[in-house]
C-alpha cells in the first residue's frame, strides 16, 4: 500500500508538472493580450508597453515561465492582474463556494440516483423502472444551461418557491469561519442561515446534478441487474438472509464499482459544468471566476484556477482507487 | 430495538435530526431580507459586478455607485436638458484663452467620515489619477490636463495642455471625487479607501455577491429616501427576469428585448425603457482593399436595410440612428442629415461600378458580448448576400476580438460606444481622428482639421456648426454605417416609486431619488 501510495504521488506530481508547463504557454498562445485588454482603447502605446512592462509581460516567455515556477515552488501563485490581490487569496474565496454547490449535487446524485436505480433493477418494467427511464431520458438531452434556465423561469419566476440567485438572501450574512456556508452557519448556530443556504442551493445543485442522476441511474440499474443474477445472490437468499441485506448488502457493494469510477468522473464534469451553472444563477464560485479571468487573459489566475482544477481531479480520482479496494476486497494493489 | 451505529447516533436519532434539519431548510422566509429590521430596502439587480472597488478602475460609469453614489464628480451630464450639471463644484469658468477651467467647490460638503471637502481633495483626486497605476484607465479622460492648482480653500483650477470646449464631457461623472487624508492612508482601492461625499456609503462589499450601500444621513443634498441598497450582480438575462417577477429583486436592469414580452401586462411590475445613449454601428476597414473604393462603402450602407433590423431582430425596442451619433449628443446630431437608405438594386450597380459586379467574400466580426449581435450579423450577412457581398458571421471571444481590432485584422466589425455626453467627441476621435485612432486606421485631414478646430471653438452655435459639418464629411466619406441605438429597459416592482427621468440615457439609475411605498 505505502509502495502505491508513492507510486501513485509521484505520477501526480508529474501530471501537475506537465500541466503548469501546458497551461504557462497555453494562456499565452492564445489570441488576446491582457494589456489591451485592462486598458482603455485609447491607451498610447507608451502606456501599454509601461504596464507590459510593470507585469513582466515584456520578458522572454522562458524568463516569465522560470519566474512563475520558482514563486509556484514557494507556494505563491502570483498576483491577479486585473483583481491587483494574490490569486490565492481569490481561490480561498471562491473554491469553498464551488466544492460546496458540487459536493451538495453529489449527495442529490446519490440520493435520487441509488433507490431509483435499485427499485428499476428489482422490479424491471415495474413503475420505478419507468420513472427510472424518464429521468434518465430528461437527465441526458436537457443541457444543464437549458435546466437550470427552466427552473429559474419556472420555480422562481411563475412559483416563487425558491431563490434564483447567490448564495444568501440580499443583505444576509453568514460569518466566514471556512467558507463552506452550511458549515459557517452550522457552526455559527444561525438556523436561519442554514435554511437560506440550502434554499439557495437547491436549483444549481439540481441544474449540476440533472445530466449524473440520469448516468447514475442507468449504471446502477444495469450493475444491479447484473449483481442479482450472480450465485452468489441465491446463496445469500437461500441462506435465509433478509431480501434488503441480500440487495443493499451483498448485490449493491458489486454495482457500485463501476458506479464509483463514474463518480469520479462525474465531479470532473460538474466541475467544468460550474463554469456555467454558476454565471447563470451568479453563484460567487470559481468557475466564474474562471470565465472572468479568461476573458481577461489575467494570465496568473488562469494559470492558478487550472492548476487547482488539476490538483482537486487528480486528488479525487486518487482517493477513488484508493476506495475500490475498501469496496471489493478482491481489488488489491500489489 | 434501535440500532446504535459505530459513532454512537442511533437511527432514531439521525432521522430526528435529518428532519429537524429539514424544517429549518423550509421555514426560512421566501427571499425577502431576512436580516431587514424596518428600514426601507432596495434590492437592485445589475448585470455585472462591480468587480474591483476603486472608482478609477474603469474608464466607463456604467457602474453608477461608486461613481455618483457612494462618491460624486465636479459635474454631471443631464440627459434630459442636455446640459452639465453641478454635482461637488457649484459653478465654473473658464479663463486664459480656453486653457483654464476654475471650479468653485460647494463649501456645505462632508465626506462619510465627518470631513469637510476642499479644494485639496479634488485637487488630490485628479493628481492621483494622472499618476496612480491603478487609475491608468481614466487617465485617457485627463489627457489635456497639464497641472492643477488649488486657488484658496475651495476653489480649484485644472491648467489644459491646449484649448478643449468640450473639456466638460471628459470629466463628467468622474473622477469621482476622494478624501485626500484618506488616499494618503489607504489608497484608491478596497472598502478602506471608499469614503465619498455621496447620498449613500458603503456598507459591505463581497465580490460577485452584493455591494450593500447605506444612507449618508449627513448628506449636502437632497437626501436618499430609501436606507439601504443592495446590489445583487446577475450577468444571466434570464435570472434578472426570473427574480423580478418573483419579487425576489425590486429593480431589473437591461431587459433583453425578447424578455420584454414576457414581462409586459404583468400587474405586479412595470417596465420603464429609454433611448439609450449607446451607439452601435458598423466599421468598415480603410485598409482592406475593397473598401478603399468609396462606392463598395456606399453599396454596403445602400444593401443593410436598418429598419428591417431593428423591427425584425430587435423586435421594435431600439432606434434608427440616422448618422454616427444619437440624438443626445445634441451639439453634433444634425437634424436634417440622413445616411444611406436601403437600396439593394443602388447597391449591387455601385459595386459594378467599383468593378465587382460579382460581388466579393469577406468576414464580418461581432462581438459576443451583446446577445443581439449575432442575430443581427446574421440578418445583415443576409442582406449583404443579395447584393452579391458574400459575408460569414465571426464571432470570435472578446479578447480575441480586440486582438483582432488593435491590429486592424477585421475587415468588416460592429462595435459600440457607450456614456456619450453632448458632443460625442470622445467615441468621434476614437474612430474617426487619425492619431487617436490607430486601429480604426481611418484617415482624412479634412475631418481631422474640422475636429481641432472645433475643439477650440468656445462659441456654442460656431462649435455645434463645426461639429455638424465634421458629421456631414463622414456622411459623404462613408467610413462606418449607423445601426441604431438601444432602448434600454429596467424592470420596477410596484412597490418602487421611479420619479421621471430614471432611468437616464447613459443608463443611470439615480437611487437617491427613488423610494419605495
Amino acid at each position: 500500500m505505502k509502495r502505491l501510495l508513492a507510486e501513485r504521488a509521484v505520477a501526480a506530481l508529474i501530471n501537475i508538472v506537465l500541466v503548469v508547463v501546458l497551461i504557462f504557454l497555453l494562456v499565452r498562445l492564445a489570441p488576446g493580450d491582457p494589456v489591451e485588454l485592462l486598458l482603455p482603447v485609447e491607451a498610447t502605446a507608451e502606456e501599454r508597453a509601461d504596464l507590459a512592462r510593470h507585469w513582466g509581460l515584456d520578458r522572454p516567455l522562458p524568463a516569465q515561465f522560470l519566474a512563475y515556477a520558482a514563486n509556484l515552488a514557494r507556494g505563491d501563485m502570483g498576483t491577479s492582474l486585473y483583481f491587483q490581490v494574490p490569486v490565492r487569496h481569490l481561490l480561498a474565496e471562491r473554491l469553498p463556494p464551488s466544492l460546496e454547490l458540487i459536493a451538495c449535487a453529489l449527495i442529490l446524485i446519490v440520493v435520487v440516483a441509488m433507490p431509483l436505480g435499485v427499485g428499476a433493477a428489482l422490479r424491471p418494467q415495474g413503475a420505478v423502472d419507468h420513472l427510472s427511464t424518464t429521468v434518465a431520458i430528461c437527465g441526458l438531452s436537457l443541457p444543464p444551461f437549458w435546466l437550470a434556465i427552466l427552473l429559474i423561469l419556472v420555480f422562481g419566476g411563475y412559483w416563487n418557491l425558491l431563490p434564483v440567485s447567490g448564495r444568501i438572501s440580499p443583505g444576509g450574512v453568514i460569518p466566514r469561519f471556512t467558507g463552506f456556508q452550511v458549515v459557517d452557519s452550522l457552526a455559527s448556530g444561525d438556523w436561519r442561515g442554514l435554511g437560506d443556504t440550502l434554499r439557495h442551493l437547491v436549483l444549481p445543485a439540481v441544474s449540476l446534478a440533472g445530466v449524473g442522476i440520469a448516468l447514475f441511474t442507468r449504471l446502477l440499474r444495469s450493475g444491479m441487474l447484473e449483481a442479482l443474477r450472480q450465485d452468489y445472490v441465491l446463496t445469500a437468499r437461500a441462506k435465509g438472509l433478509a431480501e434488503g441485506i441480500v440487495v443493499w448488502k451483498h448485490a449493491l457493494r458489486n454495482a457500485l464499482i463501476p458506479v464509483l469510477t463514474a463518480w469520479g468522473l462525474a465531479f470532473t464534469f460538474m466541475l467544468s459544468g460550474a463554469v456555467i451553472i454558476e454565471t447563470i444563477f451568479a453563484w460567487p464560485g470559481i468557475g466564474r471566476l474562471a470565465v472572468q479571468a479568461i476573458g481577461n487573459r489575467d494570465y496568473p489566475l488562469v494559470q492558478g484556477i487550472v492548476l487547482t482544477f488539476v490538483v482537486l481531479v487528480i486528488g479525487v480520482h486518487l482517493v477513488i482507487d484508493f476506495l475500490y479496494a475498501f469496496i471489493d476486497p478482491r481489488i488489491r494493489y500489489r | 430495538m434501535a440500532t446504535r451505529g459505530k459513532r454512537g447516533i442511533t437511527r432514531r436519532e439521525a432521522l430526528k435530526a435529518g428532519a429537524a434539519a429539514a424544517v429549518a431548510a423550509t421555514a426560512a422566509p421566501a427571499y425577502r431580507v431576512y436580516a431587514q429590521t424596518g428600514r426601507k430596502t432596495l434590492v437592485y439587480a445589475k448585470n455585472e459586478d462591480i468587480g474591483l472597488l476603486n472608482p478609477f478602475a474603469v474608464n466607463h460609469a456604467v457602474f453608477e455607485a461608486l461613481d455618483n453614489h457612494i462618491c460624486e464628480p465636479l459635474v454631471r451630464f443631464d440627459y434630459d436638458t442636455g446640459t452639465f450639471e453641478p454635482v461637488l463644484a457649484e459653478s465654473w469658468a473658464i479663463e486664459n484663452a480656453g486653457r483654464t477651467w476654475v471650479f468653485r467647490i460647494r463649501r456645505d460638503v462632508k465626506f462619510h467620515d465627518g470631513s469637510p471637502l476642499t479644494a485639496e481633495d479634488v485637487r488630490a483626486t485628479f493628481d492621483r489619477v494622472q499618476k496612480d497605476p491603478k487609475a491608468i484607465r481614466q487617465r485617457v479622460n485627463l489627457g489635456n490636463v497639464e497641472r492643477t492648482e488649488v486657488r484658496d480653500a475651495h476653489t480649484v483650477a485644472l491648467h489644459t495642455k491646449r484649448p478643449q470646449a468640450g473639456f466638460l464631457a471628459y470629466i463628467q461623472s468622474r473622477p469621482p471625487v476622494l478624501s485626500r487624508a484618506v488616499m494618503e492612508k489607504h489608497g484608491i482601492e478596497g472598502e478602506k479607501a471608499m469614503v465619498g461625499t455621496g447620498p449613500y456609503r458603503l456598507a459591505e462589499y463581497r465580490r460577485d455577491e452584493q455591494l450593500v450601500m447605506e444612507r449618508h444621513p449627513h448628506y449636502w443634498g437632497e437626501k436618499a429616501k430609501i436606507d439601504r441598497v443592495i446590489i445583487r450582480p446577475m450577468p444571466d438575462a434570464n435570472t434578472r427576469v426570473a427574480a423580478l417577477m418573483a419579487g425576489q429583486v425590486d429593480v431589473a436592469v437591461a431587459i433583453p428585448p425578447f424578455d420584454v414580452k414576457r414581462l409586459e401586462g404583468r400587474s405586479d411590475l412595470r417596465l420603464l425603457a429609454v433611448r439609450d445613449a449607446r451607439i452601435h454601428i458598423l466599421f468598415m476597414n480603410p485598409i482592406v482593399p475593397q473598401f478603399q473604393d468609396k462606392r463598395v462603402r456606399q453599396a454596403v450602407c445602400h444593401a443593410i436595410d436598418v429598419d428591417g433590423i431593428v423591427r425584425n431582430v430587435m423586435e421594435g425596442r431600439a432606434y434608427k440612428l440616422s448618422q454616427l451619433v444619437g440624438p443626445t449628443q445634441l451639439l453634433t446630431y444634425d437634424p436634417n442629415l440622413q445616411w444611406h437608405h436601403h437600396n439593394a438594386e443602388r447597391a449591387r450597380a455601385l459595386l459594378a461600378e467599383a468593378g465587382f459586379p460579382n460581388g466579393f467574400d469577406i468576414d464580418l466580426h461581432v462581438y459576443v458580448s451583446y446577445a443581439e449581435y449575432r442575430p443581427i450579423a446574421l440578418a445583415m450577412a443576409e442582406q449583404l448576400g443579395k447584393v452579391g457581398i458574400r459575408a460569414t458571421v465571426q464571432t470570435p471571444e472578446a479578447g480575441v476580438f480586440r486582438n483582432k481590432w488593435f491590429k486592424s485584422e477585421m475587415p468588416l466589425y460592429m462595435i459600440s460606444y457607450g456614456n456619450v455626453a453632448q458632443d460625442g467627441t470622445a467615441f468621434l476621435y476614437t474612430y474617426f481622428r487619425s492619431g487617436t485612432a490607430p486601429r480604426s486606421k481611418y484617415r482624412n485631414p479634412e475631418v481631422d482639421r474640422l475636429f481641432d478646430e472645433q475643439e477650440g471653438e468656445f462659441d456654442r452655435a460656431r462649435r455645434t456648426s463645426l461639429l455638424r459639418r465634421t458629421m456631414q464629411l463622414l456622411k459623404e466619406d462613408v467610413p462606418a454605417l449607423p445601426l441604431y441605438n438601444d432602448q434600454y429597459t429596467v424592470g420596477v416592482r410596484n412597490r418602487v416609486v421611479v420619479p421621471k427621468g430614471i432611468p437616464t440615457a447613459g443608463e443611470y439609475m439615480w437611487l437617491w431619488k427613488m423610494d419605495t411605498a
